[in-house]
């Protein structure tokens, strides 16, 4: 298992590297060529593709979560980095802000409902569709979206708190 | 500071239930509902509030911040400022490609020329960019022409490779086209072909051409990017010089080669030009990558056929010509598509000018061959099968041990070279060496294969097909085999397996199959002499035939199998002597054979059905006894056959079938133990042509035991008519011998076959008399005991009547030869002679016959000095002879028999006989 993960760190890492500008992230275009990459290997045979997507999701967060983290590098005391606009390495560091937020808002969601936050890891992050993620989780599309939408809501709640 | 309180577990289920709750009220009650549930508890006040006020964009508020973030992530900012080579990195260029884009400007400041620069962070191999771009660097810098974008320079700076390009300032070729007219898009089109074909004549291919890489400035000229650079940045081959990994920026312009890692093209940029070109036209993509999985992505690309341009685009003025333009250009298959860039720019012009195109639109058979052509193997070894059947596997980006994919596969590669391949095969001379190979490697799979199958009915009846070819190469009797009937047994008995339950469930089609295989199973089974085992077999597939024929009585399918079962039936019967069964089935075979014709005059296989009935009513009149209609059905059979063989000169099956009515109208005419007409020469010249036809058979697929075992009996019956002539003897002594070695190499390989030893044992006989004849009198003897002892051991057998024949016969002339000698052994033999023939059930089945051996009897008895049993023989001999039919050509023979009977009964001493004797 280690190798894979490295594996798709490094596909993951390579695949944001590229140019994004104007184009939204591409999770389903990471997560294929993840996925023929890593089957090239011999090794690699995947039980199924739930443990796949989860892992593939989870990755891409870990790197956005790392890269934020070297954003954010300069916390200059209390008060947001957002505070502070004008120059182009303020606004980086605001959105590194930002996306931390949502990812400690999203632990402290798996904390008390794993379900919630897996479903968000898996929409977000490895852009799976509400059916994709019935099949996978095998949970009906009702409950998957109710879920979809109450996780959304809390967690855009708790980031806007956080400002 | 946040008013968020930490979530507990039991605080989450009341706000997670709030919320749910309350997200269904309409607006104006959420306010009341919320200060009424929440109560004391400002946190969760604020908690559910803020829910419900993010309740509508909370899916956007979150993308918008990853997407902010992994912006950030593939940021310029980090390299802005930064060196490559000679040049400094200015500012960010959107675009997309395999790399990151830049404004860059000489660093050394003397130009401040603007280019464009790419740089590929994430390569690793830097030695292997250096290899490549060590042969590319002047080729791509020779690239010269107003619309491609030129390739400056390149190299690598701390590990990351960078590419200068000219710089090039312009839209999307898209975005430009959907505001001009269609005439100017076409036009425009046309110019980018013009760069293509430029790059293509110097040996550049594009290999990643997307609305993307091109870009229109504003005088409406267009440029191409990145020429040259996808090869460079390609991925790496493994091992065996494959790739195995597809352009992966833009699935939605891959092309089926790319995927299947297949070698890439000037015909890959043709189509990506199609692609580039139907969505000018339409505004719509041409084909969408569904990236959801290998296999889909495989599927979505390789097999799904776009709509028309016109037809997607809503526009009638697209339709005709344009569409089979657009349709050429992006054919999956490379080799259908045009065969350059010049030739589609051309067409379009055509189509511009209002003259006719060269594009045709495919057709299904077209497509039905070249999946034949794909498969196509060299008929050699194993070894060529192996390489093109790993091919398929290997190109695929399959690798994943996904048992759909798996099962998909092998099910395409086994139905390929199964039948693909097989059928091509089967029919031509020369081939068994191949289609032992092909068997081998058939199994293999078939085998594979067999734990996947169950449930789907589709598979299993493919399966069952598959399993039938091979049992038809090893052992099929009537086509050519590699001999191994067991294994033939054993494959015809899988495919049963698998159809049986589906015939059950009142799968029609799974029946047909299961006709077909039981009437296999039974033609083997009865060549190694399982006769009624065999008619187990015919009667399950006639009954399928039966009711399939009574809804469907003109499905010629059916007819085809029918025919060939009642035909075999009506063998079997005759071999068990079952004479009306016989005539009724051979009855039923002309029926059909009839029908068949009506349905297909001219047809080459409603004409051998006919001659395969003609030849059943033969058998059945001659086991009636009437020799003549006998022979005039085999007549027409050979009439029939012989314009089969003129009509289709390499259809081995035709020929083999000639060669086989010859002989059987030979036997009848003059070779037939039993009874023959008694035409000699009329024998000699069928069996000439039948050895004729067995030794072209035989030069032509040397390892055919079919052939070899024809040959064999074909001598057999030639030497044996020769040798019955005095002046032929040593002729067909040659014959008979010849007959020999081949049967004995048989035999040899397959010990337990009935037809071998049957033969061994006839031509032990045959060789003995034509010895005798010569005079040489104790290689007679020997040969004759040993045709004794031989029949003794196949009367068991299923030809056990003709065995017991044969030895009456061998021990007949052996009698006689002792007689001659005046050895005492002739006694015996002639003891044991009369009690077998007296044993029922009777040997004699034809008058000559009777008069033949009773006259030969009795004159050995008289030999050896035995009047008192001589004589009823002798009578009974003559008794024969007067009352049998006989045929013109032997009046004379009787004449002289009468004549020889009574110059014997004449030298008989007189005696007493009783009265129990004389009465006979």
């Amino acid at each position: 298992m280690p190798i894979i993960y490295s594996e798709l760190h490094a596909i993951a890492q390579g695949y944001l590297r590229r140019e994004r500008a104007g184009h939204t992230l591409q999770p389903t275009a990471l997560v294929h060529e993840a996925w023929l990459r890593l089957v090239k290997q011999d090794h690699v045979s995947f039980e199924n593709r739930r443990r796949f997507y989860a892992l593939a999701a989870e990755m891409m967060r870990k790197i956005l979560v790392d890269h934020a983290r070297g954003l954010n590098t300069e916390k200059r005391g209390g008060g947001s980095a957002r505070a502070r606009v004008g120059t182009v390495v303020d606004y980086s560091a605001a959105r590194a802000d930002d996306f931390l937020a949502l990812d400690d808002a999203l632990v402290e969601l798996a904390r008390v409902s794993p379900r919630k936050a897996q479903v968000i890891e898996l929409r977000y992050f490895a852009g799976l569709s509400v059916e994709e993620m019935s099949g996978l989780l095998n949970v009906s599309t009702a409950t998957i979206s109710r879920e979809q939408k109450t996780a959304e809501a809390w967690l855009s709640h708790a980031i806007a708190a956080g400002e | 500071m946040s008013m968020r309180q930490k979530l507990t577990e039991e605080r989450w289920r009341r706000l997670e239930a709030l919320f749910e709750a309350a997200v269904e009220l309409p607006a104006s009650q959420q306010e009341t509902y919320i200060l009424r549930e929440t109560a004391g508890d400002p946190a969760l006040q604020s908690a559910l509030a803020g829910m419900l006020a993010h309740a509508g964009d909370g899916a956007g508020k979150i993308a918008q911040v990853i997407e902010g973030l992994a912006q950030e992530t593939s940021s310029a900012t980090q390299w802005i400022g930064r060196r490559f080579g000679p040049y400094r990195l200015a500012g960010e260029i959107g675009r997309g490609g395999m790399g990151l884009v830049f404004e860059a400007v000489r660093a050394d400041d003397e130009y401040q020329k603007t280019v464009a620069l790419k740089i590929a962070p994430w390569w690793r191999d830097v030695d292997l960019l250096r290899e490549r771009f060590r042969h590319e660097r002047q080729i791509l810098a020779d690239l010269e022409h107003p619309n491609i974008a030129r390739f400056l320079d390149g190299g690598t700076e701390d590990g990351i490779p960078y590419f200068a390009m000219e710089y090039v300032r312009g839209v999307h070729i898209t975005e430009y086209a959907a505001r001009i007219p269609l005439a100017e898009r076409i036009h425009l089109f046309r110019k980018v072909c013009a760069a293509v074909h430029h790059a293509h004549e110097r040996l550049v291919v594009h290999r990643d051409l997307k609305p993307a890489n091109i870009l229109v400035d504003q005088e409406g000229s267009p440029k191409l990017l990145d020429f040259g650079i996808a090869k460079l940045l390609s991925p790496v081959p493994d091992a065996d010089g494959k790739t195995t990994e597809p352009m992966l920026c833009t699935p939605d312009y891959t092309s089926p080669e790319q995927i299947r890692g297949l070698p890439v093209t000037t015909r890959t940029d043709i189509y990506s030009l199609g692609l580039i070109l139907y969505e000018i036209l339409s505004g719509k993509r041409a084909q969408t990558a569904d990236t959801s999985s290998p296999l889909a992505f495989d599927q979505s690309i390789c097999e799904g056929e776009p709509e028309l341009v016109s037809v997607r685009a809503a526009n009638r003025a697209l339709a005709g010509d344009l569409d089979t333009i657009v349709a050429m250009a992006i054919r999956k298959e490379p080799e259908r598509r045009y065969g350059s860039v010049a030739e589609l720019s051309d067409d379009l012009l055509r189509y511009l000018d209002g003259e006719p195109v060269k594009a045709r639109p495919g057709t299904f058979f077209y497509r039905a061959g070249k999946l034949v052509r794909r498969h196509r193997v060299v008929f050699a070894a194993a070894t060529l099968l192996a390489a093109s059947l790993a091919t398929g596997i290997v190109t695929t980006l399959h690798q994943a041990r996904r048992a759909e994919w798996r099962f998909e596969q092998v099910r395409k590669l086994a139905n390929a070279f199964v039948f693909d391949v097989h059928d091509r095969v089967e029919n031509l001379p020369g081939s068994t060496e191949a289609r032992k190979a092909i068997v081998q490697t058939a199994l293999v799979y078939l085998e594979n294969l067999a734990e996947d199958a169950t449930g789907d009915a589709a598979l299993s009846r493919e399966l069952a097909a598959a399993w039938e070819k091979i049992g038809d190469v090893q052992g099929r009797p009537s086509a050519s085999n590699i001999g191994d009937a067991a294994g033939a047994i054993n494959s015809y008995r899988r495919a049963e397996k698998l159809l049986t339950p589906l015939e059950a469930r009142g799968d029609n089609a799974a029946a047909r199959q299961l006709a077909s295989v039981s009437a296999r199973l039974g033609a083997v089974r009865r060549a190694q002499g399982e006769v009624r085992v065999a008619m187990a077999d015919y009667a399950r597939g006639a009954a399928i035939c039966d009711r399939l024929l009574a809804s469907a009585p003109q499905d010629r399918e059916i007819l085809n199998v029918a025919g060939e079962i009642y035909a075999d039936i009506t063998r079997a019967f005759l071999a068990l002597d079952d004479r009306p069964a016989a005539e009724q089935a051979a009855e039923k075979t002309k029926q059909i054979a009839e029908r068949c014709i009506a349905l297909d005059p001219a047809g080459l296989d409603a004409r051998d059905k006919l001659s395969y009935a003609h030849t059943s009513i033969g058998a059945a009149r001659l086991a009636r006894g009437r020799l003549e209609e006998a022979a005039e059905s085999y007549r027409a059979a050979i009439a029939i056959r012989a314009q089969l063989v003129v009509d289709a000169p390499d259809h081995t099956a035709f020929r083999r079938n000639l060669m086989v009515s010859y002989g059987t109208l030979g036997d009848v005419l003059g070779f037939r133990t039993a009874d023959n007409l008694g035409d000699t020469a009329g024998a000699t010249a069928a069996f000439r042509k039948a050895t004729e036809i067995a030794e072209w058979l035989c030069r032509n697929d040397p390892a055919d035991r079919k052939a070899q075992f024809d040959l064999s009996s074909a001598y057999m019956r030639l030497g044996s008519v020769l040798a019955e002539d005095p002046r032929e003897t040593a002729a067909g002594l040659r014959q008979l011998l010849e007959a020999e070695r081949i049967n004995s190499a048989l035999h040899a390989a397959d010990p337990k076959n009935y037809r071998y030893r049957y033969n061994s044992m006839f031509m032990d006989r045959k060789i003995g008399e034509a010895l005798d004849q010569m005079g040489r009198t104790g290689e007679a003897i020997a040969r004759l005991e040993a045709a004794q002892a031989l029949a003794i051991e196949l009367k068991n057998g299923p030809d056990g009547p003709g065995a017991r024949l044969q030895n009456v016969l061998a021990s007949l002339r052996l009698a006689r030869i002792r007689s001659r000698t005046h050895d005492p052994r002739a006694t015996a033999l002639a003891d044991a002679i009369a009690t077998e023939v007296e044993t029922p059930p009777t040997l004699l089945k034809s008058q000559r016959l009777d008069a033949t051996i009773s006259g030969g009897l009795g004159r050995i008895y008289r030999q050896i000095g035995q009047p008192g049993r001589a004589l009823p023989w002798l009578e009974r001999s003559r008794k024969s002879w007067n009352e049998a039919k006989l045929p013109r050509a032997l009046e004379s023979s009787r004449d002289r028999e009468l004549a020889e009977l009574r110059s014997e009964l004449a030298a008989l001493p007189a005696i007493q006989i009783p009265s129990t004797v004389a009465a006979r």
